[in-house]
């Protein structure tokens, strides 16, 4: 079900898809390799660090904090709390940077102007909250779920 | 204490992906996160593509002055959906994870090639969502390359690796959508509820950043990089004038506004610009960073000072800032925006001279326009043959 289909099945779409692909992304390589304003090894740099971080730090250590949070809750809640860390962690991924404040400037009051500790911790509060009130909602209707069984 | 199925022995290259127990994943996940993605994908390259046409136009491109508002949405959208794609690349590079650790990694070198090319791909999609994030958040020391022209060169590589992977997952993700409904999995989450999920995160983003160009949305925005409320004047700035370096130059009561064209050149002090007769416009400032702010400008019609020099509709106008060493010191206004009469000369704002962080003693406003090209502290406009 997932092999990659052989080249004898190849169709014109799909021949046409990966011929403007190949087009596409050699102009964005030569473009990267050419332009001067690109410096290539500072580039070279975050793009390895970015792809090394995410692969072999982020997913694996959001897979794993994931797995431990939700391992001793009760089957009927667990998905419930699975799906508020994916909103809790993507929602850190975009507070971060603001709740750092490393662009904040001196002179520029209507950089970055608001407190983001406080923005980020509402909206922490807001995702939980409304976990909260839906394990509330959940554990009401529980005893007409077929979901007996042990969780796994 | 994380309970791994099996002993730690068994952690041979050959059994990793076996690691990755969730019943969830499967083609039909990954084929209806993809197709979401996808087309957030495609929406940020257009919008973003947009962007660099106007700010650099290529000979076939043409850029209208109006509606007034239409850059606002473009770039509005082009932010608020690569934030938008922070919980959908989430869980889309999760549904695919275990595939990492396939062994072996390749079977032959199509698949060889194809698995280079999913680095590509994953790389190029990392690489534009952080450093988009990074950009409006205004921190740029972990980018230590400029920003603009990495995130231009980049979204080509995104984009046709995109394509790449599309031709050859088509018959998949075909297959995958045409699918019948699997069973839900009887344990944890199902696909519906990942699906709410990741649409909860989406809406939670949003909420927090996009009252950063919609207005009725400030007070709620509590993430959003700016505040269409807060600056000098009641409006955000991007560079101030001590940034610029331009803070004597502006306040010098020498200064002169050179306008120069077919019909010889006007040097006008500030208090001939102010006797000039005035307009007043409502016009946004858009800043490609994805905040904006709609205020009321007044000033002198660029198509004035067009005709007092010589000129006419049809020819572009050349302004130049009196800001020293910037790549946004001289912008130039094709023929729809110079001969718009909202295209303002603006010497006051909200009903205030211009603060010096504006661009004071006047800048440039033209509507349906990117603000590094609205240009600050101008020195000398010039009608171009």
């Amino acid at each position: 079900m997932t092999r990659t289909a052989r080249p004898a099945a190849t169709s014109w779409t799909r021949r046409v898809l990966v011929a403007v692909g190949v087009l596409c992304a050699g102009y964005g390589i030569v473009g990267l390799l050419t332009d001067p304003s690109v410096s290539l090894p500072n580039y070279a740099r975050y793009t390895i660090t970015v792809l090394l971080g995410h692969d072999l730090l982020v997913m694996p250590a959001a897979i794993v904090v994931g797995a431990v949070l939700t391992r001793w809750l009760p089957t009927w809640a667990k998905a419930t709390v699975q799906g508020a860390l994916l909103v809790t962690a993507a929602v850190t991924v975009v507070a971060l940077p603001l709740v750092l404040g490393y662009g904040r400037r001196a002179d520029d009051p209507s950089a970055l102007p608001r407190d983001y500790h406080r923005g980020y911790l509402l909206c922490l509060a807001v995702i939980w909250l409304a976990t909260a009130a839906l394990l509330v909602w959940r554990a009401r209707r529980r005893p007409t779920a077929r979901n007996s069984e042990e969780h796994s | 204490m994380v309970h791994l199925p099996g002993p730690l022995t068994r952690l041979d290259p050959a059994r990793l992906s076996r690691l990755f127990t969730s019943r969830l994943r499967s083609p039909q996940l990954t084929s209806r996160l993809g197709v979401l993605l996808g087309a957030a994908v495609a929406v940020c390259l257009l919008t973003g593509y947009l962007s660099h046409a106007i700010q650099h136009p290529p000979a076939w491109f043409y850029w209208p002055s109006r509606p007034v508002n239409l850059y606002r949405v473009t770039q509005g959208l082009h932010v608020a959906t690569g934030l938008a794609i922070v919980p959908l690349l989430a869980a889309k590079l999760w549904s695919v994870y275990p595939k990492l650790f396939r062994w072996p990694p390749f079977r032959d070198a199509v698949h060889a090639i194809e698995r280079l090319s999913l680095f590509l791909l994953v790389a190029a999609a990392l690489f534009q969502v952080t450093t988009g994030i990074l950009n409006i958040a205004l921190w740029y020391s972990p980018m230590s390359f400029f920003f603009t022209t990495a995130h231009y060169w980049t979204a080509w590589i995104f984009a046709g690796s995109l394509l790449i992977h599309i031709g050859v997952k088509l018959p998949i993700v075909r297959r995958a959508l045409a699918a019948p409904a699997r069973p839900a999995p009887p344990t944890g989450m199902t696909r519906r509820g990942l699906f709410a999920a990741v649409g909860a995160a989406v809406a939670a983003i949003t909420v927090a950043t996009v009252g950063q160009t919609l207005r009725p949305l400030a007070g709620l925005s509590v993430l959003g990089p700016r505040d269409p409320r807060i600056g000098p004047q009641g409006l955000p700035v991007n560079q101030t004038a001590a940034a610029a370096g331009v803070a004597a130059a502006a306040t010098d009561p020498g200064y002169r506004l050179e306008v120069a064209g077919p019909g010889g050149t006007l040097r006008l002090s500030l208090a001939e610009l102010a006797a000039l007769a005035q307009h007043t416009a409502q016009l946004p400032i858009t800043c490609v960073e994805g905040w904006s702010a709609t205020a009321t400008w007044t000033g002198v019609p660029i198509r004035d000072l067009v005709t007092a020099v010589g000129g006419h509709d049809g020819h572009s106008v050349r302004v130049t800032s009196l800001q020293q060493n910037s790549l946004y010191r001289v912008s130039t206004l094709p023929p729809p925006h110079a001969a718009d009469p909202l295209t303002l000369l603006a010497l006051r704002v909200n009903g205030e001279p211009l603060d010096l962080d504006h661009g004071y003693p006047c800048r440039l406003i033209a509507p349906n326009r990117p603000g590094v090209l609205q240009t600050k502290w101008v020195a000398r406009i010039e009608v171009l043959p």
